[in-house]
C-alpha cells in the first residue's frame, strides 16, 4: 500500500478528524475564495473603468506663459496674443501609441449675415465689454472649428445631442457643412439643406451649409465663460473652414488627445513635450474621471489582497498546528513506517496527500459559499467606499473654486455640475462590480490552498524529520 | 549472519556505557534471546542491530557488509524485520492491510498477494473476517500475531523482537513463541528477541544475558 492509499484509508477511517479538517480547511478556503473573487471583480472593474473613462490631454497655448510675457511689455496696454498651434505639429504627436483618437478645435468670431443670433440679456450686456478686451470676439456668433463634434466633451458626455442631420466628421475638412443649434435653427427657420450667410471680421461673406443641428446641453456653456454670448449662437464647422474665414492655415487653438488607456496621460504628456519646443504651449490631462473611479476600486483591490495573504498566513498557522498534534499522536505509526525502511519523504507525502484530500472536498464547499460572500463582502465595501469618494470630490471642488477665483463664477459652478455628473456615473459603474468566480479564481484558489497545505505539512512534519526510529522502541 | 565488531554504547557521556567491546555472532536458522535487568541496554542494543541507530563504537556486519555499507534505511527495508511489545500496527488498517502495506514498503517478493496473507494469517488462527476487521478491534494476543505473520511476510532474514510477549497471556505467549521457533527453524532466519520472562528464554536456542556492561552465553 503506497502512501496515496495509505492517505485515502486514513481520511475514510479517522472520520472524526478529517470531519475537523474539513471544516478548517473549508473556513480558510471560502475567505480565501472571497478575497480572490473580489480581487479579480475589482480587477477587471478598474480595466472596464479604463476603457470607458476616457482621459485626455489638451494642447493649447500657454496662457501663463502669454501672461509672462505681456508684464514684460510694461507700460504699454497690456495686449494677450495666444499663440496658435500647428496642426502639423499636433498631427505629428497624435501619431504617438498613447493616442486613440484627437479632435482638433479653433474658432473664430463672425457675424449672422443672413440670418440673426440669438440675444438674451446677458449676451447684450457682456458683448461690448468683450468686444473692447478683445477685438477677435466682436462677432454674435461663434463658429468653432472641429474635427468631429462626437468627439467634444460636451457631446460625448451626452450634455449636447445631434437631433437631426449629422455632426461634424473628418470628412467635411474642407466642405462648407455646418451645425447650426436648435434653438438658433427655430428662430431663423432653418432645417438641414439650408444655407446661411455669414460675415467675417473683414466683412466677407462666406455661405454655410446645414448638415445638422443639435441641441446644446443646458448647463455647459462651451468653456468661454461669460464672455461668451448665448451658447446657441455657437456653430460648428471643420477646423479648415475656420481658418480660411480667418485667413490663416494649418493653426489650430487647442487640439485634445484622447488615450488609449487613461493610465498613460502623464507618459504622453512627456513624450509629447519632447516634441514641443516651444513652451509657448501647456499640455493639460483631464483624467478626473477616470482617477475618480480608479480610488475606489483600488481600495476594494488592496483591500482584498490583505484578505487573501491575511487568511492564508492565518489559515497555514492553523493548519500547521493541528498538523503537528496529528504528528505527535501519529508518532508510532511514523515510527513503524520508518523501520519498515519507508522514505521520511513519503511519510510526510502521506501528510500532505491526507490534506489534499481534505482540500478538495473543501473547495468545492468553497465554491458554492465563496460566491456568497463575495458578494456581500464586495458589496459593503463598495457602498462604503463610493460615499467616502463622494465626500472627497466635493470637497476638492470646494478648493477649488476659490483657485478659479475671479476667472468666472459660471466656471467654478460648471466643474461642480461635472463633478456630480462623473458621481453619478462612478456610482453606476461600482454598483454592477461583477462578483462571479472564474475559472482562473478557481485554479488561483487551489493554488493557494495548495500553498498553504504544502506549507503547513512541511511546519507540522519537522518532527518527523527529526524523529529516531529508535523512540519507537522505547515507548 | 550478524556480526558484532567490539561494538559499545553509551548516551551523551562516554564514561557512562551501556556496553562495551561485544563481539557476537547471530547465525541463522536458529532462535536467540536477550536477558538482563531492567535499564541494562537491551532495547539500546536491539536498536543497534535493527539498525534503528549506530554504534558509539565499533559496528556491524550483516552477511559480511557492515551496516554503514549498507546503508541503516536500506538495511531496515531489506535485511530486518521488526516485532514490537506493543505490536505497532497501523490502528486505522486491517490486518490483511497491514501487511500489504509492510510487504509493499519493503519490496517483498509476495507484494500485493492477498491470498498469501490471508493463508498466513489463517496458520496463526486469525480467519478471513478478523482479518479484514480494523486491528483495533482485535484482542492483544491476535494484534502481536499479525505483527509476527508481518514479519513472516516480508523477506526480511533478520527477525529482531523486543518483549514481543510481554502483554500477553500464557496461552498466547506459547502462540507467539512458538510462530517465531517456525520462523527460525522453518523459514530458516535469525530471531533475536529480548525478554523477561525465563520460560521464554528457555524455549530460544541461545540465550545471552546482559550483565555488567557485558554479553555471556547463558
Ligand atoms: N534516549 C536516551 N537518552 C538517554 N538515556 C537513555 C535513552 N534511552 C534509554 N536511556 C537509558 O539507557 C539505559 C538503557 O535503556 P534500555 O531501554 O536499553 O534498557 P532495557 O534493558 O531495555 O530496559 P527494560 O528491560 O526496562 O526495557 C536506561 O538507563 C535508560 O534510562
Ligand atoms: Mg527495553
Amino acid at each position: 500500500m503506497n502512501f496515496v492509499k495509505r492517505a485515502f484509508l486514513n481520511v475514510k477511517v479517522k472520520m472524526g478528524r478529517s470531519l475537523l479538517l474539513f471544516l478548517v480547511m473549508s473556513a480558510i478556503l471560502l475567505f480565501v475564495l472571497a478575497g480572490i473573487i473580489i480581487q479579480q471583480a475589482a480587477n477587471s472593474a478598474v480595466s472596464s473603468a479604463k476603457k470607458s473613462a476616457n482621459a485626455t490631454v489638451t494642447l493649447a497655448a500657454s496662457r501663463e506663459q502669454a501672461f509672462k510675457k505681456v508684464s514684460r511689455q510694461s507700460g504699454t496696454r497690456p495686449k494677450l496674443t495666444l499663440p496658435s498651434v500647428s496642426i502639423a505639429t499636433a498631427k505629428k504627436i497624435a501619431s504617438s501609441g498613447y493616442v486613440k483618437s484627437y479632435n482638433i478645435s479653433n474658432s473664430a468670431s463672425v457675424n449672422a449675415s443672413s440670418f440673426s443670433a440669438i440675444e438674451t440679456s446677458s449676451s447684450s450686456q457682456q458683448g461690448p465689454q468683450g468686444a473692447g478686451a478683445q477685438e477677435q470676439q466682436s462677432g454674435d456668433i461663434t463658429l468653432s472649428g472641429v474635427s468631429n463634434t462626437a468627439q467634444l466633451t460636451t457631446f460625448s458626455s451626452g450634455g449636447s445631442k445631434i437631433v437631426e442631420g449629422r455632426g461634424i466628421k473628418a470628412s467635411d475638412a474642407d466642405t462648407n457643412n455646418v451645425t447650426v443649434e436648435k434653438q438658433l435653427a427655430k428662430e431663423n427657420n432653418l432645417k438641414v439643406g439650408s444655407t446661411i450667410s455669414i460675415k467675417n471680421t473683414s466683412k466677407k461673406v462666406t455661405k454655410l451649409k446645414i448638415i445638422g443641428i443639435y441641441k446644446a446641453s443646458s448647463t455647459e456653456n462651451s468653456g468661454f465663460g461669460m464672455m461668451q454670448n448665448d451658447p446657441s449662437n455657437t456653430i460648428y464647422s471643420s477646423v479648415e473652414k475656420v481658418n480660411s474665414i480667418k485667413g490663416t492655415s494649418g493653426k489650430a487653438t487647442s487640439v485634445t488627445f484622447t488615450m488609449n488607456n487613461p493610465a498613460n496621460a502623464k507618459k504622453f504628456i512627456k513624450s509629447a513635450k519632447k516634441q514641443l519646443s516651444s513652451s509657448k504651449f501647456a499640455l493639460t490631462a483631464d483624467d478626473s474621471t477616470y482617477r475618480s473611479i480608479l480610488t475606489p476600486l483600488n481600495n476594494v483591490s488592496s483591500f482584498a489582497n490583505k484578505i487573501v495573504w491575511l487568511v492564508g498566513i492565518a489559515g497555514t498557522i492553523i493548519l500547521a498546528l493541528i498538523v503537528i498534534l496529528m504528528v505527535r499522536e501519529r508518532r508510532y505509526e511514523i515510527g513503524v513506517l520508518l523501520s519498515l525502511g519507508e522514505k521520511r519523504w513519503k511519510v510526510i507525502a502521506q501528510f500532505f496527500s491526507e490534506l489534499l484530500l481534505i482540500m478538495a472536498v473543501s473547495s468545492i464547499v468553497a465554491l458554492i459559499g465563496g460566491k456568497f460572500l463575495g458578494n456581500t463582502v464586495s458589496n459593503q465595501l463598495i457602498q462604503q467606499t463610493t460615499s467616502a469618494t463622494s465626500s472627497l470630490t466635493v470637497g476638492s471642488n470646494q478648493n477649488q473654486g476659490p483657485q478659479a477665483g475671479g476667472s468666472g463664477l459660471s466656471q467654478g459652478q460648471a466643474n461642480v455640475g461635472n463633478a456630480n455628473r462623473k458621481g453619478i456615473g462612478q456610482n453606476k459603474q461600482l454598483q454592477s462590480l461583477d462578483v462571479n468566480i472564474s475559472l482562473a479564481a478557481f485554479l488561483k484558489l487551489l493554488g493557494f490552498g495548495l500553498f498553504i497545505i504544502l506549507l503547513a505539512t512541511l511546519l507540522g512534519t519537522i518532527n518527523v524529520l527529526l524523529l529516531e526510529p529508535r523512540r519507537i522502541l522505547i515507548s | 549472519m550478524l556480526k558484532t565488531n567490539r561494538v559499545g554504547y553509551w548516551y551523551g557521556d562516554a564514561e557512562n556505557k551501556l556496553f562495551e567491546n561485544v563481539n557476537l555472532e547471530f547465525l541463522k536458522g536458529r532462535l536467540y534471546s536477550i536477558i538482563g535487568k531492567s535499564g541494562s541496554g537491551k532495547t539500546t542494543f536491539l536498536s543497534l542491530i535493527a539498525g534503528l541507530a549506530r554504534p558509539s563504537e565499533g559496528s556491524i556486519e550483516f552477511n559480511g557488509r557492515e551496516l554503514s555499507k549498507i546503508g541503516l534505511l536500506n538495511y531496515r527495508k531489506k535485511c530486518v524485520s521488526m516485532v514490537f511489545q506493543s505490536y505497532n500496527l497501523f490502528s486505522y488498517m486491517s490486518a490483511i492491510e497491514n501487511i500489504l502495506t509492510a510487504m509493499s514498503i519493503t519490496g517483498s517478493k509476495n507484494a500485493g498477494n492477498k491470498k498469501y496473507v490471508l493463508e498466513m494469517l489463517d496458520q496463526v488462527g486469525i480467519d478471513e473476517a478478523s482479518a479484514k476487521r480494523r486491528v483495533s478491534r482485535l484482542s492483544g494476543g491476535q494484534q502481536q500475531r499479525v505483527a509476527i505473520v508481518r514479519t513472516m511476510c516480508c523477506d526480511a532474514q533478520l527477525v529482531v523482537a523486543d518483549e514481543p510477549t510481554g502483554n500477553l497471556d500464557e496461552t498466547s505467549t506459547k502462540d507467539v513463541l512458538s510462530l517465531l521457533q517456525k520462523i527460525a527453524h522453518e523459514q530458516q532466519k535469525c530471531v533475536i528477541l529480548v525478554t523477561h520472562e525465563l520460560d521464554v528464554a528457555k524455549a530460544c536456542d541461545s540465550v545471552i544475558e546482559l550483565h555488567q556492561k557485558k554479553f555471556e552465553y547463558v
